[in-house]
């Protein structure tokens, strides 16, 4: 009988720390920098700044990785976390494609603004390899002082039933 | 055998809940945004002309006058910026030429002020704005003792400097 708790116990532990110690993981690639001046006036002197400059749709690329299986579920979560950044400018990222995988991918394709906390972006299961993602930046007007302007989109994927 | 009961159960809740939610990973890129200095002025006719040729009896000649608009653009800061005015060359005896120029929101105007070859200040206190088609006017006064001119032109110079 001690015999076989004993190979219970170690079974039941085994699982534990499988479960707790195993991560989906993601990689994403392709920072973006943009330079804004009097040719971006709306209509040269007089006028504003366009309010609002986007990316490549290809700017960004993440990838999921070290799922269990096809069937594993995930979403990837997205904020903000400003270094030196201005309160009237907002970042807004855009899922352009689907990636590669033979797992699924869904939702992400409208601009959604990255905030201070995450919120979800989209969702899939499985590995998917080169999922394309767009970046906007809106709120430029002349009353941004001249100067550099830096904020980190954090991607995190959350493995889930 | 307790203890090996309880053991096995806190253990089943532990592979359950991290069944249910495991670790989570992240990945960060960068935006780096410049916003350079933006100084844009532009008047907006390319000539005014001033003529005069009338007076009142027993008053000096009447004073002419001609106007155009101007455009600015900077994103300077507040107050950082005034505009100046000047000709190329000196105006003849007895011909004053001034221009008056609406300030921008924001910024204060000098009122009709003498043009010459040193710049003078036109609008002063400029913030950060945006703002097309603002007035300025042109005014030629001439006295009796300047008699009668031949045409001839100058060219006048609106520059956005710092204050």
């Amino acid at each position: 009988m001690k015999f076989f708790e004993a190979v219970l116990f170690v079974c039941l532990l085994s699982l534990c720390v499988c479960s707790l110690g195993w991560a989906i993981d993601i990689t994403s690639t392709g920072n973006w920098a943009e330079t804004i001046n009097a040719g971006d006036l709306v209509g040269g002197a007089g006028t504003d700044l366009n309010d609002q400059y986007t990316s490549a749709s290809d700017q960004v690329a993440i990838t999921i990785s070290n799922t269990l299986d096809d069937n594993d579920n995930w979403r990837v979560d997205v904020r903000k976390s400003d270094t030196s950044w201005h309160n009237d400018l907002s970042v807004s990222v855009k899922r352009t494609d689907g990636g590669s995988g033979t797992g699924a991918i869904s939702g992400g394709t409208s601009f959604q603004t990255a905030g201070a906390v995450d919120a979800e972006f989209f969702n899939g299961r499985g590995d998917r390899s080169n999922v394309h993602v767009q970046l906007q930046v809106s709120g430029m007007s002349v009353s941004i002082p001249p100067a550099t302007y830096s904020t980190s989109i954090v991607f995190t994927v959350v493995d889930t039933l | 055998m307790k203890h090996l009961i309880s053991a096995v159960f806190v253990m089943c809740v532990m592979a359950m809940a991290g069944g249910v939610v495991f670790a989570a990973s992240n990945d960060t890129i960068t935006v780096n945004y410049e916003v350079q200095a933006i100084n844009e002025l532009n008047i907006d006719d390319a000539s005014v002309t001033l003529t005069v040729d009338s007076a009142t009896a027993g008053s000096d000649p009447t004073q002419a006058t001609d106007s155009t608009t101007y455009d600015v653009t900077t994103n300077a800061g507040d107050n950082a910026k005034k505009i100046t005015a000047a000709i190329n060359t000196a105006m003849p005896s007895g011909l004053t030429l001034k221009i008056n120029m609406t300030a921008p929101t924001g910024a204060s105007s000098a009122g009709a002020v003498t043009l010459s070859a040193t710049a003078v200040d036109a609008v002063t206190l400029i913030d950060s704005v945006s703002e097309a088609n603002i007035a300025a006017a042109f005014t030629l006064d001439a006295t009796l003792a300047a008699g009668v001119v031949a045409s001839a032109s100058k060219t006048c110079t609106l520059t956005l400097a710092d204050s």
